[in-house]
């Protein structure tokens, strides 16, 4: 990372020293992102879309009632004021990962574009390893590996309440 | 007193409405959120949770959830641009979000845990704190960091970026690299307790505490959030606590495009993906 690509005319980094001044004598319109940088984006950019437009989607079949839905949207308001914990309890909505064996209904679909946004992170950062190896970026292969994990622990349900 | 302290949303009376009257009233809400962050300089999150949990009948486990996704998506949608002009270094951002997704796992669910009376008490003393912040917190647009510390050195947490105010390139390094990771930890909690974005902490600390440029503060706390947000979204969704009918009828703040022109360094706008969703910033 960093400029790996173009480099910044008049500028040396030189780590040793540990002390550079600012060089504004010249100017340069464009400075280049390195590439796992723009490859982070643009994946960014295809997941936010994707999971945006299924829970656009999801949600109009679920409000529209086109879509049958494990808890009627007409009685949505009669629990919404609830603990999370009693919602749970009163309605068997699904937690965890039980929501994927809802997803031919409207509320499943509208939650597995909610899923597609909560997991364009890992995916971005799994994405750049490669570029990481191949520059031999040993210490943000290991802080990327280990992040994706939290993630992935996060998601797991493994960590619950109760 | 714990009549007093109970849960606000059993005082709200019970009034009979159509199901769709609350969801419709959140959304416009939500775009006047919007607007008004944008002209305050926050985020949406700080101010949604306790305006949302105030003023409608939704539980606060389901407002922190739908107030997380929020600022979730508002990052992801801004980030793409922000990466391509350089004004998000993720060299300076992963460590930092490492410490602050790790621990919001934790914030998340505490939050979930605790009675809602005592949540509410902390967000109301969190809120007072941000807006003390807020108003006395300095900001640098260009701070002065003689030497990096060793482990921004080690990581090589540096690099430049076109400022087009000056019409010059600016290059930046930064120092207590350390120090910054422990407050993101505090940041990633309370985000994650919360449901709060935290952007109001982060820039403060990129800029005043680790160094960074204001602009490269902003942008970076934007990515940042992305990242530290994930997880506690995660936790919220498996324990149940997000609720389509809530979190997707709020529109989606964009924050794209630093411009300084525009105060403060942000441009904003709700924006829905129908029509153009795969246009590449």
């Amino acid at each position: 990372m960093g400029h790996r690509g173009d480099p910044v005319p008049g500028w040396d980094w030189d780590p040793p020293q540990r002390t550079w001044s600012l060089d504004v004598s010249r100017s340069v319109r464009e400075i280049k992102p390195a590439e796992d940088q723009q490859r982070y984006a643009r994946v960014a950019h295809y997941m936010e879309s994707i999971g945006v437009t299924i829970t656009v989607v999801g949600f109009v079949l679920y409000a529209s009632g086109l879509l049958s839905s494990s808890l009627p949207i007409q009685e949505v308001p009669n629990y919404w004021a609830m603990r999370v914990a009693d919602f749970v309890r009163t309605t068997n909505m699904p937690r965890g990962w039980r929501w994927l064996s809802h997803l031919h209904q409207g509320d499943g679909l509208s939650v597995l574009g909610l899923f597609v946004l909560a997991s364009a992170t890992p995916v971005c950062l799994l994405s750049i390893v490669p570029i990481l190896v191949s520059e031999r970026d040993l210490p943000y292969v290991i802080i990327v590996l280990i992040q994706v994990a939290v993630l992935v622990t996060a998601a797991s349900g493994i960590l619950r309440i109760g | 007193m714990y009549t007093v302290l109970a849960d606000v949303s059993s005082t709200i009376p019970s009034v009979t409405f159509a199901w769709w009257i609350w969801p419709v009233a959140l959304l416009v809400f939500s775009f006047l959120l919007g607007t008004i962050a944008v002209v305050a300089g926050v985020g949406g999150g700080v101010l949604f949770v306790p305006f949302v949990g105030i003023l409608f009948p939704f539980h606060l486990d389901f407002v922190r959830g739908a107030g997380l996704l929020v600022a979730l998506t508002g990052a992801l949608a801004a980030s793409p641009g922000l990466l391509n002009r350089n004004l998000v270094n993720l060299r300076l951002a992963l460590p930092m979000a490492l410490a602050a997704s790790t621990f919001s796992i934790l914030g998340a669910l505490m939050g979930l845990a605790l009675p809602t009376y005592i949540v509410q008490i902390a967000l109301g003393i969190t809120i007072l704190f941000v807006m003390v912040v807020m108003a006395a917190a300095k900001r640098s647009d260009f701070p002065e960091v003689k030497n990096p510390d060793h482990l921004s050195s080690t990581l090589r947490i540096h690099s430049a970026y076109y400022e087009e105010s000056l019409g010059e390139t600016i290059k930046w390094q930064v120092h207590r690299t350390p120090l910054g990771m422990v407050l993101f930890a505090i940041i990633g909690f309370m985000g994650g307790f919360f449901g709060l974005g935290a952007g109001w902490a982060n820039v403060p600390v990129f800029n005043l505490v680790v160094g960074a440029p204001l602009k490269i503060s902003v942008a970076t706390s934007i990515f940042l959030i992305s990242i530290a947000n994930t997880t506690a979204v995660s936790v919220y969704m498996n324990e149940g606590a997000v609720l389509p009918l809530i979190v997707e009828p709020v529109g989606k703040v964009q924050v794209e495009n630093l411009e300084e022109k525009r105060p403060p360094y942000l441009t904003c706008k709700p924006r829905f993906r129908i029509g153009r969703p795969f246009r590449y910033p």
